[in-house]
C-alpha cells in the first residue's frame, strides 16, 4: 500500500475544491467591482448601504457566514443546496475584502489623471472607464491574486456543511482507513500545490495588463 | 504690444451663441478659496477680455495655481462668481440673486482647456489616442477626422513621429507638447497653461516654450500663462498680473510691469527671481 | 420565522462565556505568531542561504495551505506521535504556526523599510550584529508594522471559529452544540455573529486609527 491509492479520491474532492473556487471566486470578482465602485458613488445612501455589507461580511467570520447561509436561511424560508449556499456566503465573503482592494486601486491613481479627464470635459462615467480603472487594474492584479488563494484555502470550510471537497474527501480517508499522517500530508501537498499554480497564473495576468497597458517603467 | 484695452479687444471674439455682446472671455467677481484656515484667493476681481494673452506672476503659494484651478473647475471657490464669455458658471441668475446650477459648470468648461505641470498624459494610450479621446469621447467627432486632427496637431508641436508613442517612451518636454496638442484638440477658446515647464529638465523647456509662443502668435484663444519664466512672459503676454498672497498686487502691461512696476512688492519679487 | 429574543437572551451569558475562551485562543495564539514570525523572520534575514530558503519554504507552505487542515494535522497527527494536548493548546499552536508565516512577513517588511544609512552606521561604530539588530534596526522597523500586526490580530480572532472542528468550546462551538440540542440555529448563530462584529469592528477603527496616526508622523 502505497500513498498514491489514496490519490483518486483525494482528487475527485479536488475537482469540487477547484469548481467551488473558481464559483466563489467569479462571485467574489464581480462583487468586488460592483461593491468598490458603489463605494465611491456621490449618493451618500448608496455608499453607506455598501459599507454597512462590507463591514459586516469583513467583521465576522467566514465559517459563521457559512453556517448562517446553510443553517440559519431556511428557518427564514431560504433553502438553499449547500454548493449554493457555501458558494455565495464565501463570494459575499470574499467581495467585501475585494471591493476594499478595488477601492484602495482607484483612490491611488494619480490625481493629476482625474484632472487631465475634467480639464477634456470627460464625463466621469466615461473618465471611470476609459482613464481610471485600466490604470487602477494593474494595481488590484497582485492583491487579487493573494484574496483568490485565500478564497481556495477557504473552501475547505465548505467540507463543514457537507461538500466533497477536498478536505471532506480526506476526513472520509482517515474515518475509513486511518493513515492520518499519509492523508493530510497529501492533503496539504494538493492544496500547496493548486495555490502555487494560482499564484502563477495571476502573476503571469499582472505582467501581460502592465505589458498591454504600457504601464511599466520608462524606457 | 499695444496696452490692453477690454471693450476694443472683446468687439473681436469669435460669434458664439449665448454670447453677450461685448462680454470678456472671462470675468471673475469677489471669488475667495480657502483651504482649511489658508485664504489662496483673496476678493479677487479679474476681466480678461477675448483674445488676450495673461500671463500671471508671483511667488508660491500667492494663488496663480488655484485661480487657474477655479476657472478649470477643478475647485470649487468658497464665494464669489465666474462668468465665461457672459454664461455663469456653476450658477444660475435667479432674479438678484444667485443659485448654484451644476450643469452649466459643463458647459462653461467645454470652452476652456489646461495644459498641466505635470503633463498628465494618460500612460496607458498611445500621444495620438491621448489627443483623440476628447474629441471622439466627448465631442463624438467620427474617429477618421479625430485621428487626422489630431495628426495635424501633433506636427504643429513638431512630433508627427511620435504619434504611435507610448508616454514613458517619451521625455518630459515631449510628453509636455503632446499635453499641449491634446488640450488644443477640442478647440477650446480659453487656454490655460499652469507652469508648463517648471517639471522640466532645463534643457527640454525650450521647445515647449516655442510652441507656446507660436500658439499666442497664430491663435486666436485667450490665453492665461502662469508662469516662473520672466522673458518668456515678457515676450509672449499682452498684460502681466502680479499676484501676492491671494490678491492682484499689480496689473499692467508687460513693458510697464518688468521695466518699471509701480508696486514695491513686484519690485522685490523681480529682483529676487532675476538675481538668481 | 422570527427571533426570539427571550431565548436569545438564555443563552448570551453562555455564548459570552464562550468569547472568553475565543480571546483566550486569539490572545494565545498571537504570542505564538508574534515569537514564530520574529524567529523565522531571522532565519530569512540572517544572510544564510540555506536558513533562509527553509525559512521561505515553511512560509509559503504554511501560507498556501489551508488553516483548518493544519489543525486537523496537529490535533490528529501530534498525538500519534506522543505530543497529547489538550484542544485548545493545540488550537492555539496550530494558529500561532499559520500566522507566523504572515507575521515574519510583516517583520521581513518593516527590516527592509530601515534605512540602509542606519546599517552603515552602525558598522562604522563598531556595534555588533546582535547589538545591531536590537538597539537600531528592531526598534525602528517595529513600530510602524503594528497597525498591520493589528489587522492579522483581528484576522486571527475572526479565524478562532476553526477550532470548533477540533472540538475547543470557543464561542461558535459552543453555538453550535447549543443549536444541536434545541435545533433552533437563528439566535445562536445570530448572537455569534453580533458579538464577532461587536468584538471586530471597534478594533478595526482602533487600528485605522493607529495607522493614520503613523501617516501623519
Amino acid at each position: 500500500m502505497s500513498a498514491f491509492d489514496l490519490l483518486p479520491a483525494l482528487l475527485r474532492g479536488a475537482q469540487l475544491t477547484v469548481v467551488l473556487a473558481v464559483a466563489a471566486g467569479a462571485l467574489a470578482i464581480a462583487v468586488s467591482f460592483i461593491a468598490g465602485l458603489a463605494r465611491l458613488s456621490p449618493v451618500r445612501p448608496v455608499r453607506m448601504a455598501v459599507a454597512v455589507y462590507v463591514e459586516v461580511f469583513r467583521g465576522t467570520s467566514a465559517l459563521v457566514q457559512v453556517f448562517y447561509f446553510f443553517f440559519v436561511l431556511p428557518l427564514i424560508g431560504i433553502q438553499l443546496p449547500a454548493f449554493a449556499a457555501g458558494v455565495i456566503a464565501l463570494g459575499l465573503n470574499f467581495g467585501a475584502y475585494g471591493s476594499e482592494i478595488v477601492r484602495a486601486a482607484i483612490l491611488n491613481v494619480d490625481r493629476g489623471q482625474r484632472e487631465a479627464a475634467i480639464a477634456l470635459n470627460m464625463p466621469p462615467a466615461l473618465t471611470m472607464r476609459r482613464i481610471i480603472l485600466p490604470q487602477a487594474l494593474a494595481a488590484m492584479l497582485p492583491s487579487f491574486g493573494n484574496l483568490v488563494i485565500d478564497l481556495l484555502k477557504a473552501t475547505s470550510l465548505l467540507s463543514l456543511i457537507t461538500l466533497s471537497e477536498m478536505t471532506f474527501a480526506g476526513k472520509m480517508l482517515v474515518q475509513g482507513q486511518g493513515r492520518v499522517t499519509e492523508v493530510y500530508v497529501l492533503v496539504l501537498l494538493i492544496y500547496f500545490i493548486i495555490a502555487v499554480a494560482l499564484g502563477r497564473v495571476f502573476k503571469l495576468a499582472e505582467q501581460r495588463v502592465v505589458a498591454g497597458l504600457h504601464l511599466g517603467p520608462r524606457r | 504690444m499695444p496696452p490692453a484695452e477690454p471693450s476694443v479687444l472683446s468687439a473681436a471674439s469669435s460669434p458664439t451663441p449665448g454670447q453677450s455682446a461685448g462680454a470678456p472671455a472671462l470675468r471673475l467677481r469677489h471669488c475667495t478659496k480657502r483651504y482649511g484656515d489658508l485664504t489662496v484667493i483673496d476678493g479677487l476681481d479679474l476681466d480678461v477680455p477675448t483674445g488676450q494673452r495673461l500671463a500671471v506672476i508671483g511667488p508660491s503659494g500667492s494663488g496663480k495655481t488655484t485661480l487657474l484651478r477655479v476657472i478649470m473647475t477643478l475647485d470649487k471657490l468658497d464665494s464669489g462668481t465666474i462668468e465665461v464669455f457672459g454664461d455663469p458658471m456653476g450658477y444660475r441668475r435667479v432674479g438678484d440673486g444667485i443659485v448654484p446650477d451644476p450643469r452649466t459648470v459643463r458647459r462653461a468648461r467645454a470652452r476652456i482647456g489646461m495644459v498641466f505641470q505635470q503633463f498628465n498624459l494618460f500612460p496607458h494610450m498611445s500621444a495620438l489616442a491621448n489627443i483623440m479621446e476628447a474629441p471622439v469621447r466627448v465631442l463624438g467627432r467620427p474617429k477618421e477626422q479625430a485621428r487626422e486632427e489630431a495628426l495635424e496637431l501633433l506636427a504643429t508641436v513638431g512630433l508627427t513621429d511620435k504619434a504611435n508613442a507610448y508616454p514613458r517612451e517619451l521625455s518630459g518636454g515631449q510628453q509636455q507638447r503632446v499635453a499641449i496638442a491634446r488640450a488644443l484638440a477640442p478647440h477650446p477658446e480659453i487656454m490655460l497653461f499652469d507652469e508648463v515647464t517648471s517639471a522640466l529638465d532645463p534643457e527640454l523647456v525650450g521647445e515647449v516654450l516655442r510652441v507656446v509662443r507660436a500658439l499666442a502668435r497664430d491663435s486666436r484663444m485667450t490665453m492665461l500663462i502662469v508662469t516662473h519664466e520672466m522673458n518668456f512672459a515678457r515676450d509672449v503676454s499682452d498684460r502681466v498680473i502680479f499676484m501676492e498672497r491671494g490678491r492682484i498686487v499689480e496689473d499692467a502691461s508687460p513693458e510697464t510691469l518688468f521695466t518699471n512696476p509701480a508696486s514695491e512688492r513686484t519690485r522685490s519679487f523681480l529682483r529676487a527671481i532675476i538675481d538668481r | 420565522m422570527t427571533f426570539d429574543a427571550g431565548y436569545a437572551l438564555e443563552i448570551l451569558p453562555r455564548l459570552l462565556q464562550a468569547t472568553v475562551v475565543t480571546v483566550e485562543a486569539t490572545i494565545g495564539g498571537m504570542a505564538v505568531a508574534l515569537v514564530g514570525g520574529l524567529l523565522l523572520a531571522l532565519l530569512r534575514l540572517s544572510g544564510n542561504r540555506v536558513l533562509g530558503a527553509i525559512a521561505v519554504g515553511i512560509m509559503e507552505f504554511v501560507r498556501g495551505t489551508p488553516l483548518l487542515i493544519q489543525l486537523f494535522f496537529l490535533f490528529y497527527v501530534l498525538p500519534l506521535y506522543g505530543f497529547k494536548a489538550d484542544p485548545l493548546f493545540t488550537g492555539i499552536i496550530g494558529l500561532g504556526i499559520h500566522y507566523s508565516a504572515y507575521t515574519a512577513e510583516v517583520y521581513r517588511a518593516g527590516v527592509e523599510s530601515v534605512a540602509r544609512g542606519q546599517w552603515e552606521a552602525a558598522i562604522a561604530l563598531n556595534l555588533s550584529t546582535a547589538q545591531t539588530w536590537r538597539r537600531i534596526v528592531l526598534p525602528q522597523a517595529i513600530p510602524p508594522v503594528i497597525p498591520v500586526l493589528g489587522n492579522y490580530l483581528i484576522g486571527m480572532f475572526k479565524e478562532t471559529p476553526l477550532l470548533a472542528t477540533i472540538t475547543v468550546l470557543e464561542l461558535l462551538g459552543t453555538a453550535q452544540a447549543e443549536a444541536a440540542t434545541t435545533y433552533r440555529y437563528f439566535e445562536p448563530y445570530t448572537l455569534v455573529g453580533l458579538i464577532f462584529l461587536a468584538l471586530s469592528y471597534p478594533s478595526a477603527q482602533l487600528v485605522k486609527r493607529l495607522e493614520a496616526r503613523r501617516a501623519t508622523r
